[in-house]
């Protein structure tokens, strides 16, 4: 019964998003405030209809209900609770239910919020809310509905793929669509800027919580699926540059700059058809993820059961959704131009070279990732486009963003050669000297890749920190409590997130260059040396688990003095329902770096296979794409100190004198 | 036709040259780890062991989903990497070996797409995108001019006005 | 300069554009069924086929111990790669038959053990003229083989002419085989 309510809840909202998507921009056209009003009032409604359809969903689920074909064929009485819950998400048509409902929840948090904006601009976007929302009602109902029946019902479920059954897998989706959709708001934002033909400071900076929320849950949802892929996969790696995991990165870049350009829009009134661009993009770089995830066209590990009939409707939604905004900034764009009164060296200088290397980055990464589709179209070979390539290609480009990273939020605004920046610079570049010139005097053997990616984190590292000393260092009478006091809240959160960047980039180095394997066959009794560890393999012990046999390695790990200070127990898992074999990886993660163990084949005669690693700074990886994230919360919601007591454009409190007294 | 300044013309060249530079260099910043081999198959002598190590992060496992043999777990990848030891110990180097495969499997078993006429586009593109972006910008401050603008006109002013005025309306 | 600028506003959507028509294209063949996601285009085709002696499952009078792909030049020939554990390959079995009567087909026992080859053709069938053990791959890498079943068509003067990787159907056996023969004149 209450799946049926779903259903007829999901046809309700398909209704009403239909509503939410015409009439308000008729509404706007004409001045008709009632039928501007139409759209916060249907906003709500979907969002209430899809919550209800997806929590019946959730319910099928729960309950067990096998008589759910989506249930059926993916879920398993013996699941644990968790797992049944989130299992509602690990399939096409679940995922695609989660899409929409978080799609609803945006615009109705911005028909319920968004006092201050002007009726028009809210009408127009949640009216292209609401023909996103369409689209994807459409797909869900007509070719992926969850809510299909089976004509008897199994007497239990084929059950969910053990790899999916997993914490990480929980969150993962979730946080990555809140960023996916999230985007969809800078989206509206844009194409109802595009509409009107008016983009303003206000807009932009109605616009920044959106996309700050948006870009932060999509670094965290990527950090996530990337934390996810090492634990679980075995495979001790992070990344892969496989086409679903590009399909997050791209819009995280679009939106990366998209956040930069907006600050500009909003402060200084520049870069506004950048800023509608990026906006597009980003949110079309989503829709071309969920192409690519969909569509069964690209394989990957990540796929959901491909189709491509589904293929085609996602394609149709694609030239709607990304062409009719790309037409109209075709045509409009140009209108937005505004003169540029700012020099190349300057703050604004440095944001546009932020822009275009990020743009560039995405480009490539695009390009990569669809190639090898192209190519086959075109003359029917096959090739394979892999981590080599975008290693070659994709690399440079960040580090070349990585070295404006630290020069241009210390330029000023419309000139930029700046005291701050002369101390900054030098810094930074002795930085830059002192790790590259350490590394190469005591690491020995590795790639003048490393050299650069080691010099660049000091350049990063060090600029950032002379930045920060010279905004809180003792100045004028005002001690470093007062001084920090002063500092915008915006500007903590961008120190916050570009050192993030540093963290990361040290825990991927600091994997890469000096970790330590060690395989081999080990009988009960062996000792193993890695690192600076002694790991005695004492045996194999039989573990039952809630849906699942094992067999789980017992590896203890001694120091240099012989104390013992961990137990691993690497697993080879198998699944009872889904007759599937799993192995889990033993991970023990410290600050300092993570032991890792992987079980492999054997018996107690021939001995067992055992991997073993020891990777320093591993878990910084994911430190810093968490620490970015909170610099971007920080950034995105913090007060705005500085603009109670402002006439001009905010800037930061210390900065040189814009332009007076040189010509302009 | 535009006629960049110096300065601004250095600016956008140094950025693919430098790109160009760096590329050069043998990256292996973001790369998996090692994991699927098993200690049977492994080389006596350690340096042929990495060699064989090295071939095998940039053979993709035709039968899996985006890996390198040298982290697949299958069968076929199980074969490919014993024939390449077998190979390496044989005295083959490596460009011979990679092409033995690349004559059996086609391009598609190299990670690293090669460098012919097909992919030339692939491996010219990003020049291409960063020449092609810093002339975009270079066209448009050029076009741009140099007026200063960032004074409210009227109608600006009187719209946020109004808006103010509401707004407080609303408040109260 | 201005419409210079202005083409620079046009280079998104036909980026998209171009991104699109790969994208629709690549569906319309999948879903027209000319292209196969799952077939990898052999690079043998039109070459001639490797050298391949391979130790005979079943030894006749004679003393052969050895099966030679030479010995079946001046005719088309099918070579199937197929194993005891392979099951897709008992699904084709009944296919291979079929195609016995009209070509002669050279069966290559890929990753297998004698015995259980010689039970898997006992239950089967026996639609070769001879089979040769591959017991390790070797001879699969060198033919470029990427799993079981797989059928090679190959002409008089031992020239590959098509591969089909996966079960032999009727489909595919009307679509690709047939034609192929009735090219070479069979």
């Amino acid at each position: 019964m209450i799946t049926e309510l779903g259903h007829f809840a999901l046809i309700t909202a398909f209704v009403l998003s239909l509503v939410q998507g015409f009439l308000p921009l008729i509404g706007a056209a004409r001045g008709n405030a009632a039928m501007m009003l139409i759209a916060p009032a249907a906003a709500i409604s979907v969002m209430l209809a899809v919550a209800f359809s997806f929590g019946a969903l959730v319910w099928g689920f729960i309950t067990s209900d096998f008589s759910l074909a989506l249930v059926a064929n993916h879920s398993h009485s013996t699941k644990p609770m968790i797992y049944k819950i989130s299992g509602t998400w690990g399939n096409h048509e679940g995922s695609l239910l989660l899409w929409i409902l978080i799609l609803a929840i945006y615009g109705g948090a911005l028909a319920l919020g968004g006092r201050a904006m002007p009726m028009a601009l809210k009408a127009r976007i949640l009216a292209v809310q609401g023909l996103v929302s369409t689209g994807f009602l459409a797909f869900s109902l007509f070719t992926s509905n969850p809510f299909l029946r089976l004509g008897t019902a199994p007497l239990d479920g084929k059950g969910l793929n053990p790899i999916l059954q997993d914490p990480g897998l929980a969150i993962h989706p979730p946080m990555l669509y809140l960023g996916y959709v999230g985007l969809s708001m800078a989206f509206a934002f844009a194409v109802a800027a595009l509409i009107s033909g008016e983009v303003d400071r206000l807009w932009a900076k109605w616009m920044r919580p959106w996309i700050m929320a948006a870009w932060c849950a999509l670094t965290c949802g990527i950090a996530l699926g990337s934390w996810w892929a090492y634990y679980e996969l075995g495979w001790g790696g992070w990344w892969f540059w496989d086409p679903v995991e590009n399909a997050s990165l791209m819009p995280w870049l679009a939106a990366t700059a998209l956040l930069h350009s907006a600050i500009v829009v909003e402060k200084r009134g520049q870069l506004k058809s950048w800023t509608v661009l990026l906006a597009i993009m980003a949110f079309s770089l989503s829709l071309v993820g969920t192409f690519i995830v969909r569509s069964g066209l690209l394989t990957s590990v990540h796929s959901f059961a491909s189709d491509p009939a589904r293929g085609v409707f996602v394609l149709v939604i694609l030239l709607f959704a990304v062409g009719i905004p790309l037409a109209l900034y075709a045509w409009r764009g140009p209108q937005l131009v505004t003169t540029a009164d700012f020099s190349l060296t300057s703050r604004e200088g440095g944001l546009i070279a932020n822009n275009m290397l990020l743009v560039v980055a995405t480009a490539i990464v695009l390009l990569g990732t669809f190639y090898p589709l192209g190519l086959e179209m075109v003359t029917g070979a096959r090739i394979t486009v892999g981590p080599p390539y975008f290693d070659a290609t994709f690399n440079p480009v960040m580090a070349l963003l990585m070295m404006i990273m630290a020069i241009g939020p210390v330029m000023a605004w419309r000139h930029g050669k700046t005291a701050r920046l002369r101390v900054v610079l030098i810094t930074a570049a002795v930085g830059a000297g002192i790790t590259a010139g350490l590394t190469s005097a005591f690491a020995v053997g590795f790639s003048i890749g490393a050299l650069v990616a080691l010099g660049l984190i000091g350049w990063l590292g060090a600029g950032i920190g002379a930045d920060i000393w010279q905004q809180l260092k003792p100045h004028g009478g005002a001690g470093i409590a007062r001084r920090a006091r002063r500092v915008p809240t915006e500007v903590i959160g961008m120190w916050l997130a570009h050192f993030g960047i540093v963290i990361f980039m040290l825990g991927a180095v600091g994997d890469n260059l000096y970790n330590s394997e060690q395989v081999v066959r080990a009988k009960p009794g062996d000792v193993i040396q890695i690192a600076d560890r002694n790991v005695t393999f004492t045996g194999v012990k039989q573990v039952q688990g809630p849906n699942y046999q094992a067999l789980a390695a017992q590896l203890e790990y001694r120091d240099q003095s012989g104390k013992l200070f961990a137990l691993l127990t690497p697993e080879k898992r198998i699944y009872n329902a889904e007759r599937q074999t799993t192995t889990e990886a033993a991970i023990r993660p410290t600050l300092r770096g993570d032991d890792y163990a992987v079980l492999g084949d054997g018996d107690n005669k021939i001995g067992f296979t055992l991997r073993l690693y020891y990777k320093p700074l591993v878990s910084w990886i994911w430190g810093g794409a968490v620490i970015m994230a909170l610099g971007g919360l920080l950034a995105a919601f913090g007060r705005q100190r500085t603009a109670a007591n402002q006439t001009s454009p905010v800037t930061n409190s210390t900065t040189a004198m814009p332009a007076s007294g040189r010509g302009a | 036709m535009i006629i960049p300044r110096m300065r601004n013309l250095m600016l956008v060249g140094i950025l693919p040259l430098g790109l160009l530079l760096v590329s050069l260099v043998p990256n292996t910043i973001v790369t998996t780890a090692a994991n699927a081999i098993t200690a049977e198959e492994m080389l006596a002598n350690p340096e042929l062991e990495e060699r064989a190590r090295n071939l095998s992060k940039q053979l993709r496992c035709l039968v899996c989903q985006n890996q390198s043999i040298d982290d697949s777990d299958a069968d076929l990848a199980r074969d490919l990497r014993r024939e390449v030891r077998s190979q390496i110990a044989a005295g083959d180097s490596d460009d011979a070996i990679v092409d033995q495969l690349r004559q059996k499997y086609g391009d598609y078993v190299l990670l690293n797409p090669p460098l012919d006429l097909a992919t030339m586009f692939l491996w010219l593109a990003p020049f291409a995108f960063m020449l092609l972006g810093g002339v975009i910008v270079l066209m448009a401050r050029r076009q741009s001019g140099t007026e200063s603008i960032n004074e409210l006109d009227a109608t600006e002013r009187a719209k946020i006005e109004k808006m103010l005025a509401s707004r407080n309306g609303r408040n109260e | 300069m201005m419409s210079q600028l202005r083409l620079s506003f046009l280079l998104p959507l036909l980026a998209f554009t171009a991104l699109a028509s790969v994208g629709a294209v690549a569906l319309y063949a999948t879903l027209s069924g000319s292209r196969d996601p799952a077939q990898l285009p052999s690079v043998l085709v039109n070459k001639s086929a490797p050298r391949t002696s391979l130790a005979n499952l079943m030894p006749n009078d004679a003393g052969d111990n050895m099966v030679q792909l030479t010995a079946f030049k001046g005719q088309p020939l099918l070579v199937n790669f197929f194993a005891s554990w392979c099951a897709p390959c008992r699904a084709e079995a009944p296919a291979l038959e079929m195609l016995s009567k009209r070509v002669a087909i050279l069966g290559i026992a890929y990753k297998d053990r004698g015995e259980d080859t010689n039970s898997f053709l006992e239950q089967y069938g026996n639609p070769f003229r001879a089979v040769g053990m591959d017991t390790d791959g070797r001879m699969g890498i060198e033919w470029g083989v990427y799993g079981v079943p797989e059928t090679y068509l190959l002409d008089a003067n031992g020239v590959v002419k098509l591969r089909h990787a996966g079960p032999l159907t009727r489909g595919v056996i009307d679509a690709t085989i047939i034609p192929a023969l009735e090219a070479l004149g069979s």
